[in-house]
């Protein structure tokens, strides 16, 4: 935990309170909904905004006290913004020119290693407005590596990009931590990005902090917004116990009870991978359903079910399943909750249509 | 063309690459400051500075004609920092001439700087250019066309001044006396001939710098930024 924060700031009706530790290790995510403060948070760790009276401690650095304030340009960090922010009058490589000049520690990749890793080998002589949107957020990203920085800020980067770009850009994010031991801040509203990139998540709303842990724990609990966003779902560890070569399936260990079968992916047995299960994907049955075609039928335990209030009932509902230690989303009609009576503590089944590998790394062990 | 009118074109450059000079040192922290300040007080400094765009030069004249007679305070000051008296002198020309060009050295500056995105600054700062480092990596290339303005104007101004010149600096050779002032003394004393000569020159002269003026992103009028600063607002 070395990323200490008390930031206090008030603008209008607008006021920003957050008191945290975030660990200086792996990518943290900020999130919550637009104007829950999350870009201001991030300005001032940045420094280019102050709150007044804060204090911001960088793995003991003091970046902010009530007598001291360290300016952007000496704190040692990488921004990426959602504009890419490229400079007009350089050329690509006339941008990532820039950082190297600057750079803040004296080791780290080259020029080289950061353009094979973004794919802009190739674009290093063009004017930077000659590049499509997902060029200038990849070069932008490779400039503020190229700073060298001892903590990377990224705020929406992959905003205004299309689909494609968008999945491409999360792999290369997703790949980052192999390349490079910085800590990552990542401010995103979207559970999508967030849940394939981040380790730790912080959660704002209105400015005020609402939770802060682990993804793979925070991402499950009904009391929190993330489990009722659209794409919501669990983000699980698996081990990978044994490829089955003949139907080109893998099967992976959740715990000593339970097992998943997925697509047969390239790790090596006993690694750790990070799976994601969306709540819409998983279903309850009451008994192990026996002719089914679905091949992950995991017994588990009905945790907790999400409560609506009489005013404001809603077509589906979401229940959080226990298995052991992890737990699952499902989310179901609230016409078959109340059909199979569901209650808390009871024993089922969740049937499981998809599981999504997230990344063969085990970032998150 | 005699030695006199030599003198006064030599002289009237000097007085203008001077004025061009200092301009840029204030004109530029002041256009900053003018860009991106907030406080209430802006229309009325913004007000001052672009005075001498609608006053008679004659105006300003009289006034520093009055602060620079040798009993003043401003003359006494300048007595005490250099040993020299101000009326009629070199000096007194410089100091007149970049009050009066002001306008046209701080409005397309501010003009450039408002435009420009502040994003980019805060990159440049991430990336770790402090502010020195962000004014000459940045702000002077992104605002190239803006200060290549501001400095023809500047200079072009200050050379086609009259009326302030005519009220402080009388009409010395070699000392005050500037091409606009010779040109009103040949036609005076009916040297038509010489007076053809200066006024055709400043023609010439003034035409090209305004040629190349709208060259560089047509740059619409010598007072753009009085009309798009009203329009921003």
């Amino acid at each position: 935990m070395s990323l200490l924060l008390s930031l206090h700031l008030k603008r209008g009706d607008f006021s920003l309170d957050v008191d945290a530790a975030l660990p200086s290790a792996g990518i943290t995510a900020i999130c919550g909904p637009s104007g829950s403060g999350k870009t201001s948070l991030l300005r001032c760790i940045a420094g280019l905004d102050t709150a007044p009276k804060g204090m911001v401690q960088f793995t003991g650095q003091d970046w902010q006290t009530e007598r001291r304030f360290v300016r952007t340009e000496e704190r040692g960090i990488g921004l990426v913004f959602q504009e890419a922010n490229l400079f007009p009058h350089l050329t690509v490589a006339g941008n990532l020119n820039y950082a190297s000049k600057r750079q803040f520690n004296t080791t780290g990749p080259s020029v080289d290693e950061v353009c094979t890793w973004l794919n802009i080998t190739t674009l290093l002589k063009r004017s930077v407005n000659k590049l499509s949107g997902g060029e200038r957020k990849r070069v932008a990203i490779a400039r503020a590596l190229l700073r060298h920085p001892q903590l990377l800020l990224m705020d929406e980067p992959l905003t205004g990009l299309h689909d494609s770009a968008r999945e491409e850009m999360i792999a290369v994010l997703q790949n980052l931590p192999n390349h490079l031991a910085i800590p990552v801040l990542y401010v995103s509203h979207s559970f999508h990005e967030i849940s394939r990139l981040a380790d730790h998540v912080v959660l704002l709303d209105q400015g005020q902090l609402v939770a802060e842990g682990d993804l793979i724990t925070l991402s499950t609990r009904l009391d929190l917004p993330l489990s009722h966003q659209q794409g919501a779902g669990a983000v699980i560890n698996a081990i990978l116990r044994e490829h089955d070569p003949d139907y080109q399936l893998s099967t992976l260990s959740i715990d000593t009870d339970h097992r998943l079968s997925i697509n047969k992916i390239s790790a090596q047995r006993g690694q750790t991978v990070r799976l994601f299960v969306a709540a819409r994907d998983v279903s309850i049955s009451l008994d192990p359903p026996l002719h089914s075609s679905i091949l992950n039928i995991l017994p588990c335990e009905i945790d907790t079910i999400e409560q609506q209030s009489a005013s404001s009932l809603n077509t589906q509902l979401t229940v959080r399943l226990r298995l052991n230690e992890h737990y699952l989303l499902a989310r179901i009609t609230r016409k078959s909750c109340d059909r199979l009576q569901l209650q808390e503590g009871q024993s089922v089944f969740a049937q499981i249509k998809t599981v999504a590998l997230i990344n063969e790394y085990g970032n998150a062990s | 063309m005699s030695h006199n009118d030599w003198l006064a074109i030599g002289l009237t450059i000097k007085l203008a690459t001077l004025t061009t000079v200092i301009l840029l040192a204030i004109g530029t922290p002041l256009a900053w400051w003018l860009a991106k300040t907030h406080i209430r007080i802006k229309p009325i400094l913004e007000a001052i500075i672009a005075l001498p765009l609608v006053l008679p030069p004659t105006v300003l004249g009289f006034y520093l004609l009055i602060a620079f007679a040798p009993d003043s305070a401003v003359a006494q000051f300048w007595q005490w920092l250099t040993g020299g008296t101000l009326a009629f002198s070199f000096s007194a020309l410089v100091i007149a001439s970049v009050l009066y060009s002001l306008p046209f050295v701080v409005q397309p500056l501010q003009n450039g700087f408002q435009q420009l995105h502040s994003p980019l600054l805060d990159t440049a700062a991430s990336l770790g250019a402090g502010p020195i480092d962000r004014f000459f990596s940045l702000v002077l290339p992104l605002c190239r066309n803006n200060f290549l303005v501001a400095s023809t104007l500047g200079f072009a101004h200050t050379v086609g001044e009259f009326g302030v010149v005519l009220m402080i600096g009388g009409n010395i050779p070699g000392r005050t006396q500037v091409l606009s002032i010779a040109l009103y003394e040949r036609v005076e004393s009916l040297q038509y001939e010489t007076a053809h000569w200066l006024a055709g020159g400043l023609i010439t002269f003034s035409l090209v710098v305004l040629s190349l003026v709208y060259l560089v992103n047509g740059y619409r009028g010598i007072t753009p930024s009085l009309k798009s600063n009203g329009a921003t607002k």
